[in-house]
């Protein structure tokens, strides 16, 4: 018998799935009509046929743009009905955060792809002119990709896509749930957004990153059109601003994502080399040969041809990252979550139905492309431009091998290979010097002069730049006292050398400015992009080589043992408990408690920096962070955190949150300390082992006692012995202020819990008082990580000034048409 | 011969090298005990916890301590610990893969990536626990 539900809006998912049908077929019908447009030999059928192509594709655009504003509909009128909604929205979530419930799903990420392609089309086929055909026809294909990611129909018992308008009584049917008619009044809320996407950055960082991947295709399509309609030369005048906008999107994208990670991740960082990081890194770098090598072709003729091989390469890599991100394969080996929606086999074809076309058009015409036959000068930037292409190459090639191991591990034989234990030190090793040659080369390149240029001129202009960057680099060095690399000398020669490396491309291209371009900033685009790019360099060297553990945990660690694998593990969790100043590097931090907000899932915590020389001093410098976290998530056990960052100009004091104890128990009051009448020699007992009263002396060695004129200390010196056979010492000092006013500075022993005061001396029995206190009394806690960046934002203003560069070319580039 | 060309077969010899040294470095996916046989490598170890066996962090004690029982996939049951806190959700992983080495009869990890069943059909998700 068919149940008739109640009170569900069936019409928006009606809507939807027709609109998103809709779409790929007129994706389809765009395709073929754009390709008879370019085949077709008769003029005026061609017309025709673009004619019938601009509709479609017009369509498919109002088609695509139906499907985002109906799921966002759904979305804001929670209607949890739909599985898509419920798997990825609430009714408690910020407005703001809505947009964000797109791209948690695949098939909201699609659409967002589709959505710019539509965008970039409608762009294409207004101004490209006799490019339109050849170029939309590609893009148009790639629309029915996309929009078949989002069909959810069968064919021949395979689903194609999956819809983000399927209902829940459809998917899960079994469920005793739906078997009501009512069922509605049962759900009433949704499973919600993963609260790690509940942060700013997630609202902007995708939309502007799927740009960067939407617009890759159309240097691959006007490349494609060359080979196709056999005007080999002729596009790359057209395709130069779409590729300079392309690169400069791409990377605001990635960086952008940099900075999520950076603000509300726990890496600890800004980039990980995470398997999802470096898939859209990759396309990046071979993007940013291919723009090199085309404007070496723009003016001298050479490198045409591996011009067409990077911009081909760059799109495939592309869908090849989104086949590694979206399939599932990465499993075992990235932090970012992804679910196999068994489309694998879908996006493989997307991929090799562009790929294998375009390498093997350009492997059957490569005779055809016009290649000088004479050699290039070694004093000429095309011959520079070239090797430089190539070592974005190799950095490019040698990232996508190491984050393609899990898919060798697809093939025979290699079951069990696995990524490399230490990603970080992997790639940074080899990295670095990729960075050292590219920070040079784009320092250099751009005195030098296409086709020749004379020893004489290149070294009268470049030697001011060298010299200030050579002092500059010493001044960085010495003043950040730069001295030594946790992985050995080797890794700081290295560093040494990339550190001139990038000031150099900073210097030279600031200096070029002026020296080439005569101080016309209109014309500079390039240089800016290099400056930026430069200082990206900088900023990633010195923030991560100097990056300091500020909560680094000493207990247990004997001074001086360092090996490898205590470098390794080490000790970054430090328990604060409340109220209680705990010293970090300069700091005495302080957890002051936490407090909620009302509709405001998460709660903060107070953490009060003081930057003093010892506990009792003045501090010089106070402030409080208020790093937060999701408490409980979902009947989950334990904290979702999020940091928070004290910005300086030079550095940032980030921290967030790592454990906090279970809240059920209730709040004892504190137990007052226990004394011990003790003379040196006696020994006394805690619930952990036994203490010794070794010495007293009147020069008290506690960092934390600053001796004053006039006053008289007292220090103890106890050896604390465990039952597990640890040792260490404690130094409680009491003082006197002319003798009136006594205070005294208690020592911890953090691990142990135990605190030990000083508390009077008993002159006539040549005894002290020691008062211990076990922290089985504290129950409020934070176990936090704390670490310094310094100069991280030289490299977000890098980015900055990156993108602008790139921005300043394309709409010069295209002026200049 | 072009300068181009020598260019690219330097290109191709540097890949050639980087590719040969790359490959030492690429860990393997092993069982408790192929990493005794293996002193001092690090390696992943994939396995499930034991939820029996009792889980210990505690913060007063050393926040970077957090101990528990894991059976490999050849049934092999290890003390395992790691420096750092105890990851959210730990008890409802499914499967865990760790990063470290074996020290006597304990494996000393560093890096712990878990799976977590959703709460959604048979789809997993992976959380992350990265841990400098």
């Amino acid at each position: 018998m068919e149940t008739k539900f109640l009170n569900e809006h069936l019409l928006p998912g009606q809507i939807g799935h027709f609109a998103a049908v809709l779409a790929f077929v007129a994706s389809i019908v765009a395709t073929i009509a754009y390709v008879c447009a370019v085949q077709l030999k008769d003029d005026l059928l061609r017309n025709s046929w673009k004619k019938i192509a601009r509709v479609a594709f017009l369509v498919q655009v109002v088609a695509v743009f139906t499907v985002f504003f109906t799921l966002y509909h759904m979305i804001s009128g929670h209607l949890f009905e739909y599985k898509y909604v419920w798997q990825h929205s609430s009714k408690s979530l910020e407005v703001k955060y809505l947009l964000s419930c797109f791209w948690e799903g695949q098939e909201g990420s699609f659409l967002l792809w589709s959505i710019w392609h539509c965008v970039l089309g409608t762009i294409v086929m207004f101004t490209s002119k006799s490019w339109e055909a050849p170029v939309m026809a590609s893009l148009s294909l790639a629309q029915v990709f996309v929009a078949s990611m989002i069909l959810g129909i069968y064919i021949l018992d395979y689903r194609v896509g999956s819809s983000p308008f399927v209902l829940m009584r459809n998917e899960n049917a079994d469920a005793p749930i739906f078997q009501m008619a009512n069922y509605m009044t049962r759900l009433q809320d949704g499973n919600g957004l993963n609260p790690l996407l509940q942060n700013y950055w997630m609202v902007i960082h995708p939309p502007v990153l799927f740009l960067g991947f939407a617009s890759t295709i159309i240097p691959f399509s006007f490349a494609f059109a060359g080979l196709w309609t056999k005007r080999y030369t002729e596009w790359v005048k057209p395709v130069l601003p779409w590729a300079l906008f392309a690169a400069g999107i791409l990377g605001l994208g990635i960086m952008m994502g940099a900075a999520w990670a950076y603000e509300s991740l726990t890496f600890g960082g800004y980039w990980a080399w995470d398997p999802v990081e470096n898939a859209s890194l990759v396309p990046w770098l071979t993007l940013v040969a291919g723009i090199h090598t085309l404007l070496a072709y723009r003016s001298t003729g050479y490198s045409l041809k591996i011009t067409y091989f990077f911009f081909f390469i760059t799109f495939t890599l592309i869908l090849y990252s989104s086949f590694l991100t979206k399939s599932g394969v990465l499993g075992q080996t990235s932090v970012h979550s992804f679910t196999d929606l068994g489309m694998n086999g879908q996006l493989l074809i997307y991929m090799f139905v562009f790929a294998i076309p375009a390498f093997w058009f350009l492997i059957a015409k490569r005779k055809a492309i016009p290649a000088p036959v004479r050699e290039e000068s070694t004093y000429s930037r095309e011959f520079w431009l070239f090797v430089g292409s190539l070592v974005l190459l190799v950095s490019a090639i040698q990232i996508c091998f190491t984050t393609s191991i899990p898919v060798w591990s697809k093939l025979p034989g290699l079951k069990d290979l696995a990524p490399p234990t230490e990603p970080e030190l992997f790639y940074n090793k080899i990295q670095i010097w990729v960075a050292v040659v590219i920070g040079l080369l784009t320092a250099v390149t751009q005195y030098l002069k296409y086709k020749n240029t004379s020893k004489e001129f290149f070294v009268k202009k470049i030697w001011l730049p060298t010299v200030i960057s050579l002092v500059i680099t010493v001044a960085i060095i010495v003043g950040g006292k730069v001295y030594s690399s946790a992985y050995g000398p080797g890794f700081l020669f290295a560093i040494y050398l990339m550190m001139f490396a990038s000031v150099y491309a900073v210097v030279a291209n600031f200096a070029y400015i002026w020296i080439g371009s005569k101080g016309k900033l209109k014309a500079s685009g390039a240089s800016v992009a290099h400056v930026g790019f430069g200082l990206v360099l900088v900023g990633i060297l010195i923030s991560s080589s100097k990056k300091e553990v500020l909560s680094l945990d000493k207990m247990g660690i004997l001074d001086g043992y360092f090996t490898k694998e205590s470098k390794q593990n080490s000790r970054e969790n430090l328990m604060l408990p409340k109220g209680m100043p705990v010293q970090m590097g300069d700091y005495y931090v302080t957890y002051e408690g936490d407090s909620t907000a009302p509709k405001d899932a998460k709660t903060y915590f107070i953490i009060r920096y003081e930057k003093k020389k010892s506990l009792n001093d003045v501090p010089t410098e106070k402030f409080t962070l208020y790093p937060d976290a999701f408490m409980n998530v979902k009947g989950q056990e334990g904290i979702t955190p999020n940091p928070d960052s004290k910005h300086y100009w030079h550095k940032d004091v980030f921290t967030y949150i790592t454990a906090v104890p279970k809240k059920d128990a209730p709040e004892t009051d504190t137990i007052p300390f226990t004394p011990h009448k003790m003379s040196v020699g006696d020994t006394t007992y805690f619930s952990k082992g036994f203490i010794i009263l070794d010495n007293l002396s009147p020069k008290p060695t506690n960092k934390n006692y600053v001796a004053n004129k006039g006053e008289v200390a007292l220090e103890a010196e106890l050896r604390v012995l465990t039952k597990d056979d640890k040792q260490f010492t404690l130094r409680p000092v009491f003082a006197l202020t002319d003798s009136t006013y006594a205070f005294n500075i208690p020592d911890t022993a953090q691990g142990m819990g135990l605190i030990v005061k000083l508390g009077k001396i008993v002159p006539e029995e040549k005894k002290v008082v020691i008062e211990t206190k076990e922290s089985g009394t504290i129950t409020d806690y934070v176990v936090l990580k704390a670490y310094v960046f310094p100069a991280i934002n030289v490299l977000w203003i890098g980015i900055i000034v990156m993108t602008i560069g790139f921005f300043m070319s394309a709409a010069q580039r295209r002026k200049s048409k | 011969m072009k300068k181009t060309n020598i260019v690219l077969l330097v290109i191709i010899a540097i890949c050639v090298a980087v590719v040969a040294m790359m490959v030492g470095d690429f860990s393997t996916y092993e069982t408790f005990a192929t990493s005794r046989s293996k002193p001092g490598k690090e390696i992943h170890v994939i396995g499930a916890l034991d939820t029996t066996k009792a889980l210990v962090y505690d913060p007063q004690k050393d926040a970077n301590y957090f101990s528990f029982y894991m059976k490999d996939k050849s049934g092999e049951l290890r003390q395992v610990i790691f420096t750092g806190t105890k990851p959210t959700d730990f008890e409802k992983s499914t499967e865990l893969v760790l990063t470290g080495q074996m020290d006597g009869d304990i494996f000393v990890c560093n890096k712990i990536l878990m799976k977590c069943p959703s709460k959604y059909k048979d789809d997993q998700e992976v959380v992350g626990i990265k841990q400098a």
